[in-house]
């Protein structure tokens, strides 16, 4: 599945520098064989280790869509661990609209000391966390750094995707391999994540540490752009 | 039955007899009506949660291979039955069903695609028109015609309620965070001055479904491809017990792909866990005025009988979860009922009797009310289940019966002649009054011991020594529910 993603995809040009400033946007969708597409994932990380995630899923009615908008203060870690984080979700017509039918939320949370601090709507609850951890879509920005890192394996508690705790997860390099992309060939690293409430998948980076694809059961993430730019995927 | 005896017959979990029963009078105390939160999800079996594990000790059952610490929480501080049913496995009469308390033969939704019969009410309506209830539904519905998910209007909203609109096709992971984050926020949100019918419709874990053509590709038959190891489960012990049935047939999968086959779904139903509890979170923050049930519309294979996905009427098919949860109203922590039998049929009437109002005519369910709250009550002896429109079972306690047919001539509509109704203009299909029920009967039967034989691996239907048992099996059928439900019908005996 990776390999015949790949094969669509063009790689953006230019060095890439996980620790710098960026804006990666992928196609969220699914990996069955009709290339079903259901949104974006779009994330932007700042000097100073600050990232903000947005996330857009269709809904059947096509004149609203479902959207998710993070901002996280991450560490330059394997796991790009968020100290804190603050989340919105709605239904709404855009992402700056108004939320439907009573379908908005916000959610604050902080770490310290091990517990998790969580803020929802007008609620406070506190989640111990047992050692290392990081939100879902902050493993977008994590596995970037692993090719640098050298990282073979790394275990950690994941919190879904920004509120619930699921332990035992294990993140760990499959191997490094030459993938054909289009117009050329790439280097490539594999990362499996395996663990609770994870569907196993695998995370493709290239050298320079650049997530093209991530696949995992139904679900496709594909670089669709970068800064700006598109990467050239076609579906 | 009285309280004392439900405790030692039901299994209860250790820990129930040291909570005080919660009785209704705490109910009457609150003097409102509860909120009712619906969160049914698809396909997923009732052993996969791990607050099982004392009741299922064979290590081929799931609860043994899920984390499921909010599904665990429900059970916890709800009540929770091992004796639960499926109307109809497969998604869409079942789900109709549910949502209107009638068989499918009647809601006309005899497989998958087709439309409720439009003069029988859903919940939200008959909720609309008899009650002051806020209705709302979010994700999958899947029993309006060839569509999962609702929008907000035109030819797919749900008669009835609000849509929270939310996944665009079938792909789980792409729609059950925004089902469960929307729902939370809907409950949260919503102000106290009416109550609220609120429905979560979980995609999870259905996505195994498609294991096979995409989720277990590049996985060879033999090689354990994200080093799994120890986590990989256990297989059951009838993997590969198979009988001469109609129904479909067995994967071919090698051990090793079946042992990924349940990894992953596992994790699907962990992934379910999560938004369970979201949901669970919003209703304790409100102070738990809210009864909370949840269930499936039907199970999974998950290599037993060496099947996939569910239409077949063993257990792994046909037995759901089911917990509700309300201890500010009377429904009881803890209590793990295992001799009562129950069924989908019963969630439209329990949600009726909670919120005051009288369930549709004829509704064929019984409130599970005085099972929740364990007040003494004559309980029903067998379970109907349908298997698409061409099977019948009959459960009683020690026995499960099933009975096989075939369409028979007669009128029929274009829904009867597709097995999939391709069209999404979001038109549901048309049936004719009583089409389900022209079929002549097949001899293909099964008979299991579900007391010595839990796994079904001997079919005891040849056997002679059970001609009276199924005799009277049949006569349940026949007079309990057949005569009742459709008056007339039109059955064709061989």
């Amino acid at each position: 599945m990776i390999a015949r993603t790949l094969r669509s995809l063009g790689i953006p040009q230019g060095p890439f520098d996980p620790d710098g400033d960026y804006t990666h946007t992928y196609v969220d969708g699914t990996a069955f064989s009709r290339r079903h597409v259901a949104g974006e994932v779009t994330i932007r990380r700042e000097a100073g280790g600050r990232l903000h995630v947005e996330a857009y899923r269709r809904t059947p009615d096509r004149t609203h869509s479902y959207y998710t908008i993070a901002d996280l203060m991450c560490r330059a870690d394997e796991l790009s661990t968020p100290d804190s984080w603050e989340v919105e979700s709605k239904i709404a017509e855009k992402a700056a609209g108004p939320a439907y039918l009573s379908s908005g939320l916000k959610k604050r949370a902080e770490v310290k000391n091990g517990v998790l601090e969580l803020r929802e709507g007008k609620s406070r609850h506190t989640l111990a966390l047992a050692g290392r951890y990081t939100c879902k879509l902050c493993l977008l920005d994590a596995v970037q750094r692993l090719p640098r890192l050298g990282t073979k394996e790394v275990q950690f508690t994941l919190i879904d995707e920004y509120d619930q705790i699921c332990p035992r997860q294990t993140l760990r390099l499959r191997g490094k391999t030459k993938a054909a992309v289009r117009g050329g060939e790439v280097e490539v690293y594999l990362y499996d994540h395996i663990g609770i409430a994870t569907v196993p998948g695998t995370y493709c980076v290239d050298a320079s540490g650049r997530l093209l694809v991530y696949v995992a059961g139904m679900q496709a993430l594909i670089l669709s752009g970068e800064n700006g730019h598109k990467a050239g995927y076609t579906k | 039955m009285d309280r004392r005896r439900l405790i030692k017959t039901s299994g209860v979990v250790a820990a129930a007899s040291a909570l005080p029963a919660v009785v209704g009078a705490q109910a009457a105390q609150a003097g409102k009506t509860p909120n009712i939160l619906i969160a049914i999800c698809d396909q997923m079996v009732l052993d996969a949660i791990s607050a099982y594990r004392r009741h299922f000790d064979h290590k081929a059952y799931l609860c043994h291979w899920v984390d499921t610490p909010n599904l665990d929480e429900l059970v916890a501080n709800g009540v929770s039955f091992t004796e639960s049913h499926s109307p109809n496995p497969v998604c869409c009469p079942a789900r109709a069903s549910i949502f209107t308390g009638r068989y499918a033969m009647e809601t006309g939704v005899i497989y998958n695609n087709v439309g409720i019969d439009r003069k029988l009410p859903n919940m939200g309506q008959w909720f609309e028109t008899h009650s002051d209830y806020d209705r709302v539904y979010c994700g999958k519905w899947h029993a309006g015609g060839p569509w999962n998910n609702p929008t907000i209007g035109g030819g797919r909203k749900i008669p009835g309620f609000d849509t929270l609109p939310n996944g665009p096709d079938i792909w789980g992971r792409d729609m059950d965070y925004g089902v469960s984050s929307s729902v939370e926020a809907y409950v949260r949100n919503h102000a106290d001055d009416k109550p609220f019918l609120a429905v979560a419709g979980f995609m999870d874990p259905h996505d195994i479904c498609f294991w096979g053509a995409n989720l277990g590709s590049g996985q060879s038959r033999k090689t354990d491809f994200f080093r799994l190891e120890g986590d990989l489960p256990v297989l059951p012990p009838n993997r590969t017990y198979q009988f001469d049935e109609i129904w479909r047939q067995p994967s071919g999968l090698s051990d090793m792909q079946w042992q990924n086959y349940i990894y992953d779904y596992c994790r699907m139903v962990e992934r379910l866990d999560r938004n369970v509890g979201r949901l669970l979170r919003a209703v304790r923050d409100r102070g738990d005025d809210t009864v909370i049930i949840f269930t499936a519309d039907h199970g999974d294979g998950v290599a037993r009988h060496s099947r996939i996905s569910k239409w077949h009427p063993y257990e792994e098919s046909v037995k759901v979860p089911l917990i509700v949860y309300g201890p500010k109203f009377g429904i009881r922590r803890n209590v793990l009922d295992t001799t009562h039998l129950v069924t989908g049929i019963d969630i439209m009437t329990t949600v009726c009797d909670y919120a005051g109002i009288k369930p549709p005519p004829k509704s064929r369910g019984r409130s599970l009310r005085p099972l929740l709250e364990g007040t003494p009550t004559e309980w029903r002896t067998s379970v109907f289940i349908e298997l698409r429109r061409v099977g019948r079972v009959i459960r009683t306690a020690q026995y499960k019966y099933v009975m096989s047919y075939q369409a028979a001539p007669g009128p029929s509509s274009a829904a009867k002649s597709k097995a999939y109704v391709s069209r999404r203009d979001g038109k549901p299909s048309e049936f004719l009054q009583g089409e389900g029920n022209r079929l002549k009967r097949v001899n293909k039967a099964m008979l299991f011991d579900m007391k010595d034989d839990p796994w079904e691996t001997r079919n005891l239907a040849g056997d002679p020594r059970f001609r009276a048992v199924i005799a009277r099996h049949e006569a349940i059928l026949r007079d309990d529910y057949e005569a009742h439900i459709v008056p007339g019908h039109e059955f064709i005996r061989k």
